[in-house]
């Protein structure tokens, strides 16, 4: 009976559409994870004749941690750069964001966006700019020590334990602030307020109301920020190969970019990391679903009464403006500096500086191949992530069953998976395809990674338009096509616009994945300053940052024009 | 003797005149009350008593001692008050018995006093502490979160309780019983009361005393009995209660004589007239005024006219009629729904009793 089948249909097909997309999605997504985990269990590259099966890899790495050697010293490392970057990093991060949003300082307004500045660039100016000032023979700081006191020995040496952790600390104090920033906006005013009528002096509120009640979501924030910590390539990869400190994701690195490359070695390498990087996920998902008990919802539209600092104020003004020097703008006129400083230079003086660096790139083949790659990977997987995102984050907010549920778990996954081992992971299952060292393997890689970011803010904006908005188009006669078309597209475009200006931002910057997937004509600018850096080119690479971070700089600026938006919402990696 | 005494206080935000010269004088256990519009200043002119806002002008006093004034400005922890705030604001990270407890803490309370003062107080509220003490503000309902933040408010013997419309995020059967609760507990305490809300009904039913303010302003103050009756200010009459609002265009202040319309003079007596020198306006209430059908009452009587119902609008236990006068002279009235009452398009004789009319 054909007409009835014709009912059946039309009454599974939104939902066949839902199955459809999960399908995608999963494949998608359990592609380079698969690929992982296979890859970790064969005994040669992909590929190649004599691959087996084998144990071997595993157990280098899964035996090796409890013998002395590689696998050891670099789980090892990575952790204990992890944790107290972590924790001075959200220490400073929860400083910030109370000083800024709920005291009455100077320049409350500046700093918040001031240390908000990091987010535009990329892990490597930190690492350019403190090499540049802390190198032990060379670094600005010493020299200038060396001179001031005639003293023979360095004052400070940036490749060092403590070198990588200063820096890495540095790095994520912005992320800590913004994950914090928004506890506090969200958090009830008059909670603090009750705990002063209720005869609680300052440090009692601070210590028994609002800190506790921050604790839930800080401890979420650090448990994200020691993630993205121990995935962190480009920082302790640099700095550390100076003095043989690798961590993981760093020997994931030198696995796949050895001679010949140890790929089994690197897959499972990876799966360390990645049951590492699972922990933590786990522990931030536990205390996340627990949120009710941490954070209450404004009530009041305006802002809360701040509290007066007294004579506390210039002391918490001098260690704001003590940290947005040392963490950015100190490293940034570094990189400047040495930017403007042409190669062979050795001395100071400013009659040396000149823009040689920069015409110099545009002279250069590979450089200006690696400019075109990045803006274009970075506007397509924006525009990717965006389209997909609106229609999958559409029919998760709006569609709510088993398959959409699935759906927006799954396009979550990847963001946990560290950015080495997600490279690594896309390598094995791409390695056969034509895609294989070309740009569109990059392409797929960053709209894997980042399609969360469309998902879930674009779901997120979906939730705030009203349901009846729909509904009264639908009543009027539009189709649910042209209901999408009319009423939501124009209701969402400041989110769409902020979605596509993250993604964009992320992938101008993207190092660690990148750098184990670009193939000759793939090259990306993020790789090329890795390069040039680790050729010891400090004044490209410099330039090359500058230039990154310019491009980023004059996109954000067009799309606060254009969009009305600000890079407020949280951004990764 | 007053226990708070506010003078003069005055505060802006901005541009904003949020709050502008407020004189204010609660009594000792008197309970009493801030109404007005949203926007009118009444949280602000509660926060500064609370300490939570600095004033820029006046003084607070409260129980004889200056908390604001001339270089004076005690912080919010030290004024030993109690508040209740509109969003609860129960923390969320401390159980029922130790959200109670704390203000019992910071003024180190001896533990087994601390324990017996809870109970007390939670058992007060409608919360026994064997079944809600160990709960999180997360388990319970908004009403009850409102009774913890009320045991709260109160644990500590504060000097003066403040509520910022404690009730309206409660839906309306909650805050019935809500509104007994805390005129109950009022009468049994007897603390010092400031209530701040937007809605009348709520005013009416807590307070010894009505304060309206508009526009950062106090208009009128006085019992609640007295500002529905005795409206002083066209806000008030119009913001409590309903009320019809006829322009005076002739006044004869010597006979009483007040005209409204061509051909309608009304008289109202002495007693009702708040502006005697230049009475711009004449109030009466919807329900105040009466109809007698079509029958004239007896010859008597004041204030008796002829009138069309324009509409009749049944409201279930009352008809609220449309009537014309006099061509451009409308009014509105209540009557208790009963048998034989007029249908649109009768003629019917209205009475403005004079007792009930009042000339502004
Ligand atoms: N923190 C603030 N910042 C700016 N304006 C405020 C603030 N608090 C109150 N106002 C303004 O002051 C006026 C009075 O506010 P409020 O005291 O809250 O009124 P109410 O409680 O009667 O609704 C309003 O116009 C309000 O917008
Ligand atoms: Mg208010």
């Amino acid at each position: 009976m054909p007409a009835r089948s014709a009912v059946l249909l039309s009454a599974f097909a939104p939902r066949l559409w839902s199955w459809g997309l999960l399908g995608a999605v999963a494949l998608l997504v359990l592609a380079p994870l698969g690929a992982l985990f296979y890859g970790a269990v064969r005994s040669h590259a992909p590929g190649s004749r004599r691959a087996t099966w084998t144990l071997e890899n595993l157990q280098a790495v899964y035996g090796g941690l409890f013998e002395s050697g590689w696998a050891q010293s670099a789980t090892i490392n990575s952790i204990t750069v992890a944790l107290p970057v972590t924790l001075i990093a959200c220490a400073l991060g929860v400083f910030l964001a109370w000083a800024v949003t709920r005291t009455d300082m100077w320049g409350r307004r500046l700093f918040e966006i001031a240390f908000l500045l990091p987010m535009l660039y990329s892990p490597l100016v930190g690492v350019i700019g403190w090499s540049v000032l802390a190198d032990p023979q060379a670094g600005l700081l010493n020299y200038l020590w060396k001179a001031a006191t005639g003293a023979e020995h360095s004052l400070v040496n940036v490749y060092s334990y403590t070198g990588i952790v200063w820096v890495m600390v540095l790095y994520f104090v912005p992320y800590a602030f913004i994950l914090n920033v928004g506890t506090f906006r969200a958090m009830d005013p008059a909670l603090e307020e009750a705990a002063a009528i209720s005869g609680a002096n300052l440090w009692q509120r601070l210590l028994k109301i609002t800190f506790p009640i921050m604790l839930g979501s800080t401890a979420a924030a650090a448990l994200f920020i020691f993630t993205l910590a121990l995935e962190q390539f480009a920082i302790p990869g640099f700095l550390g190969s100076h003095i043989r400190f690798d961590t993981l994701a760093y020997a994931i690195y030198l696995r796949t970019n050895a001679y010949p490359a140890d790929l089994p070695g690197a897959a499972a390498a990876g799966t360390l990391l990645l049951v590492l990087a699972a922990i933590g996920l786990y522990w931030y998902r536990r205390l996340t679903r627990r949120a009710e008990r941490f954070v209450t919802v404004t009530a009041r539209g305006y802002k809360p009464a701040l509290t007066p600092l007294g004579k506390l104020r210039p002391v918490l003004f001098a260690l704001c403006v003590l940290l947005f020097l040392a963490g950015v703008a100190i490293p940034l006129a570094a990189v400047t500096l040495r930017a403007l400083i042409p190669v062979r230079t050795t001395g100071l003086g400013l009659g040396a500086l000149s823009l040689a660096n920069f015409s110099q790139l545009f002279e250069a083949e590979d450089i200006l191949l690696g400019l075109r790659n990045s803006v274009y990977l970075a506007a397509g997987a924006a525009t990717v992530c965006a389209a997909l995102g609106l229609l999958l984050g559409f029919r998760v907010v709006r569609r709510k069953g088993r398959e959409t549920a699935a759906t927006d778990y799954l396009v979550a996954m990847p963001i946990g998976i560290p950015g080495t081992v997600f490279g690594v992971g896309m390598l094995w299952a791409y390695v056969g395809t034509p895609l294989y060292l070309t740009i569109w393997i990059l392409l797929l890689a960053f709209v894997t990674r980042y399609l969360v970011y469309g998902v879930r803010t674009l779901g997120a904006g979906m939730m705030q338009v009203d349901r009846t908005l729909e509904e009264a188009a639908t009543v009027a006669g539009a189709s649910p096509l042209r209901t999408f078309v009319f009423v939501n597209l124009p209701l969402l475009r400041p989110v769409i616009a902020s979605t596509w200006l993250i993604v964009f931002m992320i992938v101008m910057r993207e190092v660690s994945a990148s750098v184990i997937l670009y193939g000759v004509n793939s090259v990306t600018l993020p790789v090329l300053t890795w390069s040039y850096l680790v050729d010891g080119s400090y004044g490209i690479a410099s330039a090359l940052a500058i230039l990154q971070m310019l491009i980023v700089a004059a996109i954000v600026v067009v799309f606060r024009w254009a969009f009305g938006v600000d890079v407020k919402t949280r951004s990764t990696d | 003797m007053s226990d708070i005494r506010i003078q003069g206080l005055a505060k802006s935000y901005g541009e904003v005149a949020a709050v502008k010269g407020i004189d204010l004088a609660v009594e000792r256990g008197e309970f009493v009350t801030l109404l007005g519009p949203s926007g009118s200043g009444k949280t602000t002119t509660l926060r500064m008593v609370a300490g939570l806002e600095q004033p820029d002008h006046g003084t607070v006093e409260v129980g004889g001692t200056v908390m604001n004034g001339a270089g004076v400005n005690v912080p919010a922890h030290r004024r030993n008050m109690g508040m209740v705030f509109q969003s609860y604001a129960v923390w969320p990270h401390k159980t029922v018995y130790d959200n109670v407890v704390f203000p019992l803490r910071m003024k180190r309370v001896g533990r087994g006093e601390q324990r017996a003062r809870v109970e007390r107080m939670l058992a007060m509220v409608g919360l026994p502490h064997e079944e809600y003490g160990r709960r999180f503000p997360a388990q319970l309902s908004g009403g009850q979160q409102q009774r913890v933040a009320l045991a709260r408010a109160l644990v500590a013997d504060p000097q003066v309780i403040l509520y910022d419309e404690p009730l309206s995020n409660l839906d309306a059967k909650l805050r019935d019983s809500m509104r007994l609760l805390l005129r109950s507990i009022h009468d049994e305490l007897g603390v010092t009361a400031l209530y701040v809300t937007h809605d009348q009904l709520e005013a009416m039913v807590l307070s010894d005393r009505v304060c309206v303010m508009n526009h950062g302003e106090i208009v009128q103050q006085g019992a609640p009995r007295d500002l529905y009756e005795r409206p002083s200010d066209l806000f008030v009459a119009e913001f409590i209660g309903q009320a019809n609002v006829l322009p005076i265009l002739e006044a004869h202040p010597r006979d009483g004589v007040f005209q409204v319309a061509e051909g309608i003079a009304i008289k109202v007596p002495e007693a009702n007239r708040r502006n005697a020198a230049r009475p711009q306006k004449l109030v009466i209430r919807h329900h105040q005024i009466r109809l007698h059908g079509a029958a004239a009452p007896g010859a008597e009587r004041d204030n008796i006219f002829g009138a069309v119902v324009r509409h009749a609008m049944y409201l279930g236990d009352r008809v609220r009629y449309t009537l014309e006068i006099t061509a451009g002279c409308t009014l509105t009235a209540e009557v208790v729904a009963e048998a034989g009452l007029p249908e649109p398009g009768a003629t019917v004789w209205i009475e403005l009793p004079g007792a009930s009319c009042i000339v502004i």
